[in-house]
């Protein structure tokens, strides 16, 4: 189009960059104090070291890595599990107000903000909880089963927080299956569970291992349902970053862990595209 | 078997478990509302008896009135912010080309993905070098950086829907480049703008980890002020207020959801 | 006559391209293409999807500027005015209506952009919406009405604002055939009370024959002929525009000289004579291709009349006014006739032999088939 005919460029661009430039440097600043020495007791910090970064190495924090990376395992995993069927119901419930119902039911939890919901498992699987109470008042169980301050409570919470998010990134992979080869497949002579295990599940493969990504590196950020239902006992890297930083003042440490958190985070998302677009391939998908 | 009843055998325990499924995601929610209506402080179930005093004990809290007073005026600015830049950012993303691009559009879309502990922990410190520790300002700056990319998700996908005749049309007809802005592409895109501006107050109001680092007792949101208050204590003082997010953020949702369509920002439609 | 039509009949919405081109990448969608458009002329832009005929309009009314040449609408060069500026008015093929204003809103946006007072702008959109039939319509919102109506409000739009030209974007396309043969006859009707220059596209030849004072036939980028509809038909330039424009036979043969005279020989044993007047564009050539429109064939029972040739019947397609014969014929392949009359099909039935006679008065010969 004619120059005269575009807007300026300018009035866009500016908030734009201003924004980007105040982030860039809250992360800067991060990176700054990640180099800088720890001085105890004081919030100033000293020189230039490597020391924070020569810490992560000691066994205590590797293991916080470690266990970080399991119980987000774990919570895709399930999460994954449990997602599929309620995905694959919205994509193909047939009455629209059905539909309807079933995103309000699985999209808008996401909504309510994590303290709360945190909070609404602790009432759940607390020692008096509501889980307890319905299986000791049924007489199924002698004693409390012990969800709290133990990864299967955490865990328990996080599958139920992640859903939402996997659910919605499953339906759009499975709405993009037509249906009509899956009509094809019935029509040559598959029934439905053969129908679903050579057609739908597998054309539904990279939405599957997306899926799991996303919530694999969104699960390693959690924060409040290890600091609340893990209770100091399952640690995160988050609680880790907590505890160092705004607990101890370590700020140069907690720096160090923040990143740690970042680039874990970074490099598992940026194995998505790759792997996904290996499996297309492989599966000979277009 | 005969397969009708093979079918239906099928159809059923599909639809009952994906009921079950349903219930384990829903349970948490209406735990809280029963918890809420108990008369007892100690957490029972089924609760002996029903009371509204826990909600009266939250609104009259004053920990939690200034921290929703606070949360109001945090999201109204964060969430406004966010709106006028996030819709620049989207037109930016859409129209435009030019060198760095691609850099930008990163780095706004990085919120994301960035840890809200690793977000929250970086505004702290950049506020404290800049003389702003802890104050209102360092606390909209983190959650517009936070809500944005919702925001420009909803309009960038109301822009991309735009017939591109219509402004050719408006030019046609004599209207300056602003005037199309203004009398064409705002309004139609003002669905887009409302649902994104929706979301990201939602987002705002509800957000924690990253409010953990950045507020100070003075400036806390409600998140944090109930975060302190579950260390302290065991009542269900907590649960009346969490029914009560529950229900205003739902409600927000319906109407963002009414508004831009959920369905369609998702891309979750019906493919027949 | 209101004071709209008075002035638009007087406007000097002369449009001069010279010599435009406009590449995207490596493709030239219009190529060097020059073209004068008379004031108050309806000029119809004519050929298939690809040829440049939407890239041309678009280039006229300014969303896009030409690599090469220079564009003219009133005399003013206007290549480097952006669209608002231009003072043209475009009705776009999906009527691109504003569907957050009702129909009032739409069309006195653009007097409203004009600042004018609001008295003058009720006034002038009352008008435009009678010309158009949609008098009463002003509150109604867009989503409330039918295409047909829709298409109205879109033209009212365009031309309450006294454009130089009005450019219509295949504006009928989207209505069903009968709604469409209405519109045509209204749009032209319109068109002439107002006098004001016309550009309109379309890939429909029978919609450009019926409605256009001239017709640019367009190929790939490159006007193929220039003329008024009956010069088009019956004197195309080219095969193409021959082969577009109407149903027309092509076939080709050696062309033997002989004392006699100049005949085509399209195979073994066939042979037409041509009449003299056919020839100069073939000096000196063995081949050429000769095209016949159906209406110049002729069924007959005489068998050994001149340029008469034999085939056998292979299908017919009855169209109520007439049925168009297929036949084949050796050397010519599949022939079309027109035959009036509704008993074709059982007079000459599939695999009957027939005899059809060539008027070659009005034929074309050429060279090559394609673009001359």
């Amino acid at each position: 189009m004619a120059d005269k005919a575009r807007l300026p460029l300018a009035p866009f661009l500016v908030p734009c960059v201003v924004l980007a430039v105040v982030f860039a440097a809250a992360l800067g600043e991060v990176l700054g104090y990640s180099f800088r020495t720890f001085i105890p007791g004081s919030l100033d910090v000293g020189g230039f070291t490597l020391e924070n970064f020569a810490r992560i190495g000691k066994p205590i924090y590797a293991r916080v890595l470690r266990d970080t990376f399991w119980l987000s395992f774990l919570t895709a995993l399930f999460t994954l599990l449990l997602s599929y069927p309620v995905a694959f119901a919205i994509v193909r419930a047939r009455r629209p107000w059905l539909r309807g119902l079933l995103i309000v039911l699985a999209i808008t939890p996401m909504f309510t903000g994590e303290i709360v919901r945190t909070y609404s498992w602790m009432l759940v699987l607390g020692t008096n909880g509501f889980v307890n109470a319905l299986l000791g008042g049924l007489g199924l169980i002698a004693a409390p089963i012990q969800f709290m301050y133990r990864s299967i409570g955490v865990v328990i919470a996080l599958v139920q927080f992640s859903m939402p998010v996997m659910i919605v990134i499953l339906a759009t992979a499975l709405t993009h299956i037509d249906v009509d080869y899956e009509k094809a497949a019935a029509n040559l002579g598959a029934p439905p569970s053969r129908v679903f295990l050579a057609v739908t599940l597998p054309l539904s493969v990279p939405g599957i291992v997306s899926g799991f990504i996303v919530i694999f590196a969104w699960t390693m950020s959690a924060f409040s349902t290890p600091q609340l239902i893990g209770g100091g006992k399952v640690l995160m890297i988050s609680n880790m970053v907590y505890l160092q930083g705004l607990s101890s003042f370590n700020f140069p440490f907690a720096a160090v862990l923040s990143l740690v958190a970042l680039v874990a985070a970074l490099g598992t998302l940026s194995l998505a595209a790759p792997l996904t677009k290996a499996i297309e391939r492989r599966a000979a998908l277009h | 078997m005969p397969p009708r009843i093979a079918a239906g055998l099928r159809r059923g325990s599909f639809w009952s478990a994906v009921s079950l499924i349903l219930v384990f995601m829903t349970l948490p929610a209406v735990v809280v509302f029963v918890t809420s209506l108990s008369a007892s402080p100690i957490l029972r179930f089924p609760p002996q008896s029903l009371s509204l005093r826990w909600y009266e004990q939250a609104l009259t809290y004053r920990d939690f009135r200034e921290a929703f007073a606070n949360g109001l005026i945090i999201t109204a600015f964060a969430s406004t912010i966010a709106l006028v830049v996030g819709t620049a950012f989207a037109y930016l993303i859409e129209r435009y080309r030019f060198p760095g691009k691609g850099l930008i559009e990163l780095v706004l879309s990085s919120p994301l993905i960035v840890p809200h502990f690793t977000t929250g922990f970086g505004f702290l410190l950049l506020g404290a070098r800049l003389g702003l520790a802890r104050s209102f300002v360092v606390v909209v700056a983190a959650h517009v950086t936070l809500v944005l990319p919702f925001v420009a998700r909803s309009v960038y996908v109301s822009l991309r829907n735009l017939d591109p005749n219509l402004e050719r049309s408006a030019a046609n007809l004599g209207a300056p480049p602003v005037q199309v802005l203004l009398k064409v592409t705002l309004p139609l895109l003002a669905p887009g703008m409302i649902g994104g501006w929706l979301v990201a107050g939602v987002l705002s109001f509800t957000e924690f980890t990253a409010s953990l680092y950045v507020t100070a007792f003075r400036t806390q949101n409600l998140p944090v002020a109930m975060y302190a208050y579950i260390r302290e204590n065991t009542d269900p003082t907590i649960a009346a207020i969490s029914a009560l997010l529950i229900l205003g953020t739902t409600g927000l949702m319906l109407l963002a959801n009414w508004l831009v369509g959920l369905e369609r920002m998702l891309n979750i439609g019906d493919h027949r | 006559m209101s004071g709209l039509e008075e002035r638009l009949a007087g406007s000097r919405g002369v449009v001069a391209l010279d010599r435009v081109s406009r590449a995207f990448g490596a493709i030239v969608a219009v190529n060097d293409v020059s073209l004068a458009i008379e004031p108050g002329e309806f000029l119809t832009l004519l050929g298939p999807s690809g040829c440049g005929k939407t890239t041309l309009l678009n280039l006229i009314a300014g969303f896009l500027e030409p690599s090469a040449g220079t564009i003219r609408i009133g005399g003013r060069d206007v290549g480097h005015l952006p669209p608002h500026l231009r003072g043209t008015g475009m009705v776009f093929q999906n009527y691109a209506l504003f569907p957050h204003m009702n129909v009032f809103d739409n069309v006195a946006f653009g007097l409203r952009m004009r600042r004018r007072r609001r008295a003058e702008v009720a006034r002038l959109v009352g008008h435009a919406l009678a010309m158009v039939a949609l008098d009463g319509f002003e509150s109604r919102r867009v989503r409330q009405l039918s295409g047909g109506q829709q298409q109205r409000v879109a033209l009212a739009r365009a031309i309450v604002i006294e454009p130089e030209v009005l450019l219509l974007d295949e504006p009928l396309s989207a209505l069903d055939k009968n709604l469409r043969g209405q519109m045509q006859v209204e749009l032209k009707a319109l068109q002439r009370a107002l006098g004001i220059t016309t550009v309109f596209v379309t890939h429909d030849q029978s919609e450009a024959l019926s409605m256009s004072d001239r017709i640019v036939v367009l190929d790939r980028g490159r006007i193929q002929q220039i003329a008024t509809p009956v010069a088009l038909y019956n004197r195309p330039a080219n095969g193409f525009v021959a082969s577009f424009i109407g149903e027309i036979n092509h076939l080709r043969g050696a062309l033997r000289r002989t004392a006699e005279g100049t005949f085509f020989e399209p195979g073994e044993g066939q042979r037409l004579v041509l009449p003299g007047s056919l020839l100069e564009r073939c000096e000196g050539r063995d081949e050429a291709h000769l095209f016949v429109r159906p209406e110049h064939l002729a069924v007959v029972d005489e068998s050994d009349a001149a340029n008469v040739l034999s085939g056998t019947v292979e299908t017919h397609v009855y169209q109520g006014t007439h049925t168009q014969l297929h036949a084949a014929v050796p050397g010519c392949g599949s022939i079309q006739v027109r035959v009036s009359g509704g008993d074709v099909i059982t007079r000459y039935p599939a695999g009957a032999p027939v005899r059809i006679r060539f008027d070659l008065g009005e034929a074309l010969l050429l060279p090559e088939e394609g673009a001359g």
